[in-house]
C-alpha cells in the first residue's frame, strides 16, 4: 500500500513538474531565451577574437569565424525582438522598453554594428595586426552604443 | 610600587600607516573611476590596491610586532572578554589591534583581495573593457566574475562603513581617538610600543608586492 503511495506521489511530481515547464513556454519567454543564447554567443566569439588579438603574436586565421559569427548573428537581431517580448512581459529581460519605443535608432545601431563587424570580418583576413586592434575597438564601442541605450543593468 | 609611566609609544609602523591611508584613497578612486568610465585609470587603481594588499599580507608575516597576524589573532575568549569591556567609556589599554580589531582587519583585507581578485578575471558586455586575466576563463565564467566584483563592493562597502562606525564609536563613547595613532603612528600608552625589525624587510616586501603587481598586470605573461 506504502509503495503505491510513494509511486504515486512521484508520478504526479513528475507530471506537475513536465507541465510547468510545458507551460513556460510562451512565445515571449521563447524569444528572450533564444535571444540571449544569441548574444551569449557574440560575446564568446568576440572574446575569442579579443583573446586572440591581445597575445604577442595573434594568430587572426584562429579567429575569423568567431568573427563571422558576430557578424551573423548581429544580423538576425531584428527579428531576435518581436513584439511583446519587452520588460511588460512580466519575464526577466535586460531588454529596455526603448528597443520598441525607439525602434528606428535601435535598427540603426545594429546596421552599424552590423558594419563594423564585416570590417572587423575583413581585417582578420589581413596581415596588419595594429588594423585589427583598432577595428576591434571600432566593433566594440558599436556593441556599447547600442548596449547604452537599449540594455537595461551593469 | 609606582604605576608605570604614561609614553607616547610608537604602536603602528610606517608601511603599515601608509598601507592603511593609500588604500582607503586607492579604494575611493577605483570606485570614482569606474562610475565615470575611466577604466585604464580604473585598472591601474586596482593593480595598485593588488600591490598593497599583497605587501600588506607578506608585512602580517615579517613585519613589525604590531602588524603581524599573530600578535593580532586571539581566542575565542578574549574576543568575548573584550565584546563585554566594549561598555566601558575608557579608553582601552593595549597596543596594536583590540581582539574585534584584528577581527575587522582580516575581513577588511580578504574583503578588498577578493575585489581585486574578481576584477582581474572579469569581462564586460561590450568586448571592450576586460580583466587582465580574463582570456584564462570562459566569457560565462567572466561574466560571473563581473557579478561578483559588484556583489564584492556591496558586501567591501558594508564593512568600511562598520569600520568608520566603529572608530566614531571608540572617539564619542570610549574617549579614546584611534586615527591619531594611524596617522602619527604614536599612542599614549603605559606599555610598550611596537617591536621593530631589520629595517632590510622593507625594500624586500615591498619589491615582492611589485614583482606580483607588474606581473600581473602583464597578463601574468613574461
Amino acid at each position: 500500500m506504502r509503495t503505491i503511495i510513494i509511486l504515486a506521489g512521484g508520478a504526479s511530481l513528475v507530471l506537475g513538474a513536465a507541465a510547468a515547464v510545458g507551460q513556460g513556454q510562451s512565445p515571449a519567454a521563447t524569444a528572450i531565451k533564444a535571444r540571449q543564447e544569441q548574444f551569449r554567443e557574440i560575446g564568446t566569439a568576440f572574446k575569442a577574437v579579443n583573446d586572440e588579438l591581445r597575445k604577442s603574436a595573434p594568430g587572426k586565421f584562429a579567429v575569423g569565424s568567431s568573427a563571422r559569427q558576430i557578424a551573423g548573428n548581429l544580423r538576425q537581431v531584428k527579428t531576435m525582438f518581436p513584439t511583446g517580448s519587452g520588460p511588460s512581459s512580466g519575464i526577466k529581460t535586460k531588454a529596455s522598453a526603448t528597443v520598441w519605443t525607439k525602434q528606428a535608432e535601435f535598427l540603426r545601431l545594429n546596421a552599424a554594428a552590423i558594419a563594423e563587424a564585416d570590417k572587423l570580418v575583413l581585417a582578420l583576413r589581413g596581415a596588419d595586426t595594429a588594423a585589427m586592434k583598432a577595428q576591434a575597438q571600432s566593433l566594440g564601442r558599436s556593441c556599447k552604443a547600442c548596449h547604452t541605450s537599449f540594455r537595461v543593468g551593469d | 610600587m609606582a604605576p608605570p609611566p604614561v609614553t607616547r609609544a610608537v604602536v603602528w609602523d610606517i608601511p603599515v600607516r601608509v598601507v592603511h591611508w593609500a588604500l582607503a584613497a586607492l579604494l575611493g578612486f577605483s570606485w570614482y573611476s569606474a562610475e565615470n568610465e575611466m577604466m585604464e585609470w580604473h585598472r591601474w587603481s586596482g593593480y595598485a590596491v593588488l600591490g598593497l594588499v599583497v605587501f600588506r599580507l607578506l608585512w602580517g608575516f615579517v613585519g613589525s610586532s604590531t602588524a603581524r597576524f599573530a600578535n593580532s589573532l586571539r581566542s575565542p575568549a578574549e574576543i568575548w572578554r573584550y565584546g563585554a569591556s566594549l561598555g566601558r567609556r575608557t579608553p582601552g589599554a593595549g597596543v596594536g589591534h583590540n581582539p574585534i580589531g584584528a577581527l575587522s582587519v582580516i575581513a577588511l583585507l580578504l574583503s578588498v583581495a577578493a575585489q581585486v581578485t574578481t576584477g582581474l578575471f572579469a569581462v564586460d558586455v561590450d568586448g571592450l573593457e576586460s580583466g587582465p586575466l580574463s582570456d584564462r576563463v570562459s566569457f560565462e565564467q567572466g561574466r560571473w566574475f563581473a557579478d561578483m566584483h559588484d556583489l564584492s563592493f556591496s558586501i567591501l562597502l558594508v564593512l568600511v562603513v562598520l569600520h568608520l562606525v566603529a572608530i566614531l564609536f571608540y572617539l564619542l563613547y570610549k574617549r579614546d581617538n584611534l586615527i591619531a595613532p594611524m596617522i602619527t603612528g604614536r599612542r599614549r600608552t603605559t606599555g610598550p610600543g611596537l617591536t621593530r625589525v631589520p629595517l632590510w624587510r622593507l625594500p624586500v616586501t615591498i619589491l615582492i608586492a611589485g614583482a606580483a603587481m607588474w606581473f600581473v598586470s602583464r597578463g601574468m605573461q613574461l
